[in-house]
């Protein structure tokens, strides 16, 4: 039986100050990042560097909590950061077809996570799907 | 060319087949009149009939079970509307041991067109009790169907649950060809047979393998065929048990 998986997608962001408005502004974040689920072994991301995840939500469980570990350069130096990020969500089953099985839907309804490297994690698109776009914007802090 | 055109000619009229000719045959043998099939009374004989073939074809086993009652007017010993209705449970387990069951009536409507002429060539009226037939039918059947034993593994989190999808709705609808014979055993006692070939139209399931097995239908996975042997009483107009042979 095929397992059509859907995952939620996020998006990496710092904020850099644009002399030109004389403001911050978000800015696309590609760095090294490793994320596992909590209490799960196996990686997600190990030490890739990306400005995008996806990121599988528990199918049976409406709280799904990850470990981000974010390694940015200060100055000269590389400093590497963990953070855990609490995903709270409503799940909805769904039967495909005998070929496709059962998917599971998830709707965003909220988020909580540590701040060492994280400044703030937006929900964009709630509904995670197979049409849903970026779901969250995780902002990092520069500090 | 022109010797074969002499050929030609001589063997034409060596047939005797000139244009001439084959019309003065054709004054010798005027066309027959056709023989008006609709007249005289409408309504000419009601029957109902149940299936037997399906139970006793479950009897046997497999994992379905059907009843079905037809009722048919006959209309100039020619036209025969006919209203089917029938009841069927079906169970099975399919592919990754999901379970499939349903039970829901079904019912088709359609018309059966009767292959002899109740009136002959010399006008006479035949008595049409037994006869072969042809006919279609419009069927469908509003069900509610259980899959259960479903398991869902979330591979990545290491969980896994077994759901149940129970009292599902799908609103499925096909047509059938149907080709037969009904008898006359005795009186008014008739039995029947025929062979239906089915293709599903449509279906409110979201994939037609929600549907395994369309009540009345069949598996809805490709064309149905199915056998019905009836058996039923006929009840005929006055006028028509009168009518000679």
């Amino acid at each position: 039986m095929q397992d059509l998986k859907f995952s939620m997608k996020a998006e990496i962001y710092r904020m850099v100050f644009d002399t030109s408005i004389e403001q911050f502004v978000p800015e696309k974040y590609s760095i090294p990042v490793s994320l596992c689920g909590e209490g799960r072994d196996s990686l997600l991301y190990d030490s890739t560097t990306t400005s995008t995840l996806n990121i599988p939500l528990q199918k049976l469980d409406t709280i799904s909590s990850f470990v981000l570990t974010t390694t940015i350069q200060v100055d000269t130096n590389y400093v590497t950061t963990i953070d855990t990020i609490d995903f709270y969500h409503t799940n909805e089953q769904e039967f495909i077809s005998l070929e496709c099985g059962c998917i599971v839907t998830n709707s965003l309804v909220g988020v909580a996570q540590t701040t060492n490297r994280i400044d703030s994690v937006v929900i964009v698109s709630p509904e995670v799907n197979l049409q849903s776009g970026n779901n969250i914007k995780i902002y990092l802090s520069q500090r | 060319m022109l010797s074969i055109g002499n050929c030609l000619n001589a063997q034409f009229s060596g047939m005797g087949g000139t244009s001439n000719s084959s019309s003065s045959t054709d004054e010798e043998r005027p066309p027959k009149p056709k023989v008006k099939q609709f007249r005289g009374d409408v309504f000419r004989g009601l029957s109902i009939h149940a299936d037997i073939g399906s139970p006793i074809i479950s009897l046997l086993g497999g994992n379905t079970r059907s009843y079905e009652l037809q009722v048919d007017v006959n209309l100039y010993r020619r036209i025969f509307p006919i209203f089917e209705v029938g009841y069927a449970t079906a169970e099975k387990e399919l592919i990754s041991q999901i379970n499939y069951n349903t039970r829901a009536p079904f019912f088709r409507v359609g018309v059966n067109y009767g292959l002899l002429k109740p009136f002959k060539d010399d006008e006479t009226s035949r008595n049409v009790k037994s006869y072969p037939f042809v006919g279609v039918r419009y069927a469908f059947s509003p069900m509610w169907y259980n899959l259960e034993n479903i398991v869902l593994d979330d591979e990545y989190w290491g969980t896994s649950e077994v759901l149940s999808f129970n009292n599902q709705f799908a609103y499925s609808g096909w047509i059938e060809v149907v080709g037969g014979v009904r008898v006359d055993l005795f009186k008014g006692l008739t039995m029947g047979w025929s062979v239906r070939l089915k293709t599903l139209l449509h279906t409110t399931a979201p994939d037609k393998s929600h549907v395994w097995y369309v009540l009345g239908y069949g598996k809805s996975s490709g064309m149905g065929f199915m056998f019905n042997y009836t058996i039923g009483y006929t009840f005929y107009s006055g006028k028509d048990t009168k009518e000679t042979k």
